[in-house]
């Protein structure tokens, strides 16, 4: 684990230093400063009633300790406090790496086997255990879906690509429940071939604007497919802020590795997953 | 993948239970397979015999640098050609029942050549005197006693072999002798021919010559000597009786003009008691006297000169030096003449010796020549003449058994307990292999297949920025699931290893 830290560590280094070369590259004005503070100031009383917007969220049924389980889905009370703490530290890692709140993650694997979605839904979970802050998991994995099987949210209903092929359905509709406190699934409704425009579409952008303006203590998770089978990941990742490669044990080889992460590039790239190693 | 024993481990275990519907299959399949072969596998027992090949026997050192004994190099090949040879194979056929069947002249090679890969002729320790025979069968009596036959042929063979041997030896160089004594005889006519043929080729000869040569050398030198001082004496004389004629002539004129002045003189003195000078008589006188003081003076003067010439004869034969210096002079003369003719002949038997020495070294030549083939002849010859001695008493030797001498030095036994691979073997390697393989094949897929199985591997050699390493959360009913899957695997193999106890047990004790 010492190596790993390290690791990790080296790769917050280099993050910081890209920041701060950004924040070097482009001085602040005074104009830019006063509307800082008027945000800031916005951003305020937005977190106060998100808040207390969080607090009001219709919980539904929420899932027995048996069942997330069954699952295999973490939450606080869990006896593997080891898997636990490491989802735990994955969420600290994440967030002082965007240096903010309400930033979006994309969670994606360099081969289509393996579990990236079940390890985007844990990451997803782990967020929600704060009281003060949610979670929103989208499965953007048009073609094999799997978070909707994983919360039982059935075939029928709508989803992401209904939402983006339909001005009549609202973002309300598309948001479901999970059984777990604070965290709320978006599933990928419709299956169409060509799921890239819809993912590319001006809509798609308005659909992360519109998610992360509602609730500023959110935390968008983007479960999407494999990094080099499918381009929906290669758009995914230009919008999200920061990107998950999930590395499957013994499924993968060097050089799968590294084409992957020429995709994803550095400056996206949080970290890796090893996922069963 | 550059892992460690534990990493190793690691892995090999998770991909053992990642494929263990392969490693399961394979095990059985090992297991079985190696404990059907053990069960099947025939018993071969092996009979062996141990033959010294004893050279040092107590006639070698007696009979050192006269006999010969027979050396036996290769031991284990030429044991190898007598026991495999059409001979013995053909009484072994005959002896041991395989002839039985009549088989053709095919079948027959086929069960030679089983029977010679059956038969191990080896040397122990090299290159020793021990020669070890042993023979495989599935029936031990036959083993044992093929061994023996197989030990007492080779005895038998080997003896008839070396004393064939040395026979051949003998005759061979006892051919030899002869004809190198033909050869002999032959060069003793032809020395003996040539030397009657030339008188000269006698030894000696050639110095007798070469100091004739020499002293007809030295005599031409004495009298080319001789000559030239005779040469120089004869000059000389001549030189003398010349210059002792001149002054002779001059010193007799001399005279006679002394004379006659002197009478010329006294009828002057006569003349002039009667008349005076200015007489006829006196003046002719005086006249005549002045001519011949003239003629004085010319001759003193030419004595003077050495001019010698002029009338010499008239008068040399009355001086007694001139008659002395002749006599000499003709002395030397006959002598120079006598000198020559000495070498002339002397030089004539030179010429002869000359050509006599060439005659001689060609004579030499022939005869060196003809001697020397004589001498390697006879040298041969008499080398030949011991070595057959030698080749004699090693016959004997041989004939007698006292040579190389063969004893059994282990002679063959029956042997009960079957050798080389038995059920044991196959019961041990099967419980061993039956895990090998399996691990084997997996950790072979697991390098081939280029996967990446080492978390190290990603965060060192990569320097990826890894966030965790999450594993799996098996669900209950995967917990149980898993449960029971271990459950089935541990279940064929213990029914693997009852299946070989069980085996074992039967082998052992069941009399199978």
């Amino acid at each position: 684990m010492s190596k790993l830290e390290s690791a990790f560590s080296k790769a917050l280094e280099e993050r910081s230093k890209q920041t701060a070369i950004q924040k070097e590259e482009s001085p602040i004005s005074e104009v830019q400063v006063v509307k800082e503070k008027q945000h800031s100031g916005n951003r305020e009383v937005l977190l106060t009633t998100s808040r207390k917007q969080i607090a009001k969220m219709m919980q539904g049924d929420m899932l027995s300790e048996e069942q997330l389980a069954k699952k295999r889905l973490i939450h606080p009370g869990m006896e593997d406090t080891k898997l636990l703490s490491t989802y735990r530290n994955i969420r600290t890692k994440l967030v002082a790496l965007a240096g903010r709140e309400n930033f979006t993650t994309l969670v994606t694997s360099v081969v289509s086997k393996g579990s990236s979605s079940l390890i985007a839904a844990n990451i997803a979970a782990v967020f929600a255990f704060d009281d003060g802050k949610t979670a929103l998991l989208i499965d953007a994995n048009i073609h094999a879906p799997a978070l909707d099987t994983l919360f039982d949210l059935g075939v029928e209903g709508e989803g992401l690509i209904d939402y983006l092929e339909s001005e009549s359905i609202s973002l309300e509709q598309i948001i479901k429940v999970t059984g777990i406190p604070r965290l709320r699934v978006i599933p990928t409704g419709s299956v169409r071939e060509n799921s890239t425009e819809y993912l590319g579409s001006e809509k798609m952008g308005e659909f992360l604007s519109e998610i992360l303006r509602r609730y500023p203590d959110r935390y968008p998770i983007f479960d999407a497919p494999s990094v080099l089978d499918s381009a929906d990941s290669r758009i995914l990742i230009d919008m999200c802020d920061q990107v998950i490669l999930v590395i499957p044990y013994g499924q993968c080889t060097e050089a799968e590795i590294r084409s992957a992460l020429d995709v994803i590039g550095k400056n996206k790239l949080a970290g890796v997953i090893l996922d069963q190693f | 993948m550059n892992l460690s024993i534990f990493e190793l481990l690691h892995v090999l275990s998770r991909e053992v239970w990642e494929k263990r519907r392969i490693f399961a299959l394979l095990y059985v399949t090992t297991s079985i397979s190696f404990l059907v072969a053990g069960w099947f596998w025939p018993k071969i027992y092996s009979s062996e015999s141990t033959i010294l090949v004893d050279e040092r026997n107590i006639l070698r050192p007696l009979m050192e640098g006269t006999a010969v004994t027979t050396d036996v190099v290769d031991r284990a090949r030429r044991a190898s050609e007598i026991v495999f040879s059409r001979a013995i194979m053909d009484k072994t056929l005959e002896k041991f029942g395989w002839n039985e069947s009549n088989p053709d002249e095919l079948e027959k090679e086929r069960i030679v050549s089983q029977i010679q890969e059956r038969t191990q002729i080896s040397s122990l320790g090299g290159n020793s005197n021990l020669i070890r025979i042993s023979y495989s069968d599935r029936d031990p009596v036959k083993a044992y006693e093929v061994t023996e036959f197989f030990a007492e042929q080779f005895i038998a063979a080997s003896i008839a072999a070396k004393q064939k041997e040395s026979r051949s030896a003998y005759d061979f160089i006892n051919e030899q002798v002869n004809e190198y004594h033909e050869k002999l005889k032959t060069a003793e006519e032809a020395l003996k021919d040539y030397r009657s043929q030339n008188l000269d080729a006698n030894p000696g000869t050639q110095g007798t010559v070469d100091a004739r040569i020499i002293e007809l050398r030295r005599k031409i030198e004495s009298t080319e000597l001789e000559l030239r001082e005779l040469s120089i004496r004869e000059d000389t004389l001549d030189k003398q009786i010349s210059g002792e004629a001149d002054v002779t002539a001059t010193l007799s004129r001399e005279g006679q003009f002394a004379q006659r002045l002197a009478n010329l003189q006294a009828q002057l003195e006569e003349l002039r008691l009667t008349y005076h000078d200015t007489y006829p008589d006196i003046v002719r006188i005086k006249s005549q006297m002045a001519e011949v003081e003239k003629l004085m003076a010319e001759d003193r003067a030419k004595r003077a000169k050495g001019d010698n010439t002029g009338n010499v004869g008239f008068l040399a034969a009355d001086n007694t030096l001139y008659q002395d210096l002749r006599s000499k002079l003709s002395s030397t003369k006959t002598e120079i003449a006598t000198l020559n003719a000495r070498l002339t002949e002397t030089q004539d038997l030179l010429h002869k010796e000359e050509a006599r020495i060439i005659r001689i070294n060609e004579v030499d030549a022939k005869l060196a020549e003809l001697t020397r083939d004589y001498e390697v002849n006879q040298s041969l010859y008499n080398s030949l003449l011991r070595q057959r001695e030698s080749a004699y008493i090693s016959m004997n030797i041989d004939a007698q058994n006292q040579g190389v001498t063969f004893k059994v030095q282990e002679p063959a036994a029956l042997q009960l307990t079957p050798k080389g691979i038995r059920f044991a073997h196959f019961w041990a390697g099967g419980l061993v292999m039956s895990f090998v393989v399996p691990l084997g094949l997996i950790y072979g897929i697991t390098l081939v297949d280029q996967k990446v199985r080492d978390a190290n591997e990603l965060s060192e050699k990569m320097g990826l920025p890894v966030l965790a390493s999450v594993y799996h959360i098996n669900t209950p009913t995967e917990y149980n699931l898993n449960t029971a899957k271990k459950s089935i695997i541990t279940l064929v193999i213990l029914m693997s290893w009852i299946a070989y106890g069980y085996a074992a047990w039967l082998k052992f004790h069941g009399n199978i």
